[in-house]
């Protein structure tokens, strides 16, 4: 009778500790996939420091325009310029804006230098152009 | 009655005719912009070399009438509503602020 006990204890401990066993078994799959989690979080940093390092900036391109003054407001600095196309540009000024007037002074044709920009209004005669004005503007010395 | 019907013709014909000569006959003036590339004070020429890179030829005499225009530093209530004037500025946002202004004064007549 006791043989017949102690054999049935023996294997009940038996069958508990293998049902724990198998229980780990059963409750391990579901951990691996957590290893690619880990290793994505590693990962992951220096995709976020590629923005980090952002591009350099660009620099603002100045842009040229002509045409005649259409609108200038002194209390809200601003003023609209209607170009030659009839487009109006809206611009803002504060004090660092560079004003200067281009004021006409008679000159002599032995006052031009070479390469100096120049509007000629002609007329033609023949096969000649004869110059009836000739118009250049003198460039701002560094400092004016 | 045929006389008549003739000498209305021919002042008809002369009106018409007439402006369209005298058009013809003014010598229209053309503006050309470079820079010179030669300026000869001897043979009285110059050549003018447009952003196109076109060459122009030009005579000058004593009645060809030349201007400089001489900057002077200026400002913003200074300038006139229609003025001519030449800017340059940067695109912040959706703002254009000014860097410069260049105003041309126009040369008074006789000047």
């Amino acid at each position: 009778m006791n043989n017949l006990l102690s054999i049935t204890g023996v294997v009940l401990v038996i069958f508990a500790l293998s049902s724990c066993a198998l229980e780990q078994e059963k409750a391990a799959p579901p951990a691996k996939p957590a290893a690619p989690a880990v290793a994505e979080a590693k990962k992951a940093p220096p995709v976020e420091k590629a923005p980090a390092a952002k591009a350099p900036e660009v620099k603002a391109e100045v842009i040229k325009a002509g045409g005649d003054v259409g609108l200038l407001d002194l209390e809200k600095n601003y003023l609209i310029l209607v170009t030659k196309e009839g487009k109006l540009i809206t611009a803002d000024f504060n004090n660092k804006t560079k004003v200067t007037k281009l004021v006409p002074q008679p000159a002599k044709m032995a006052d031009i230098n070479l390469g100096q920009s120049a509007t000629v209004t002609y007329t033609s005669k023949g096969d000649k152009k004869i110059a009836q004005s000739v118009e250049y503007d003198l460039k701002a010395k560094k400092g004016e | 009655m045929g006389k008549t019907f003739t000498c209305i013709a021919v002042l008809v014909a002369l009106c018409i005719a007439g402006p369209a000569l005298a058009q013809e006959k003014k010598v229209k003036a053309e503006k050309v912009s470079g820079d010179v590339g030669l300026l000869d004070l001897e043979k009285n020429y110059m050549i003018v070399v447009t952003k196109e890179g076109k060459l122009i030829t030009v005579d000058f005499d004593k009645k060809t009438k030349v201007t400089k225009y001489v900057p002077q530093a200026t400002k913003m209530s200074d300038l006139n509503l229609g003025e001519a004037a030449s800017v340059t500025y940067k695109k912040q946002g959706d703002k254009n602020i000014l860097d410069s202004v260049d105003v041309r004064v126009k040369a008074k007549k006789g000047e």
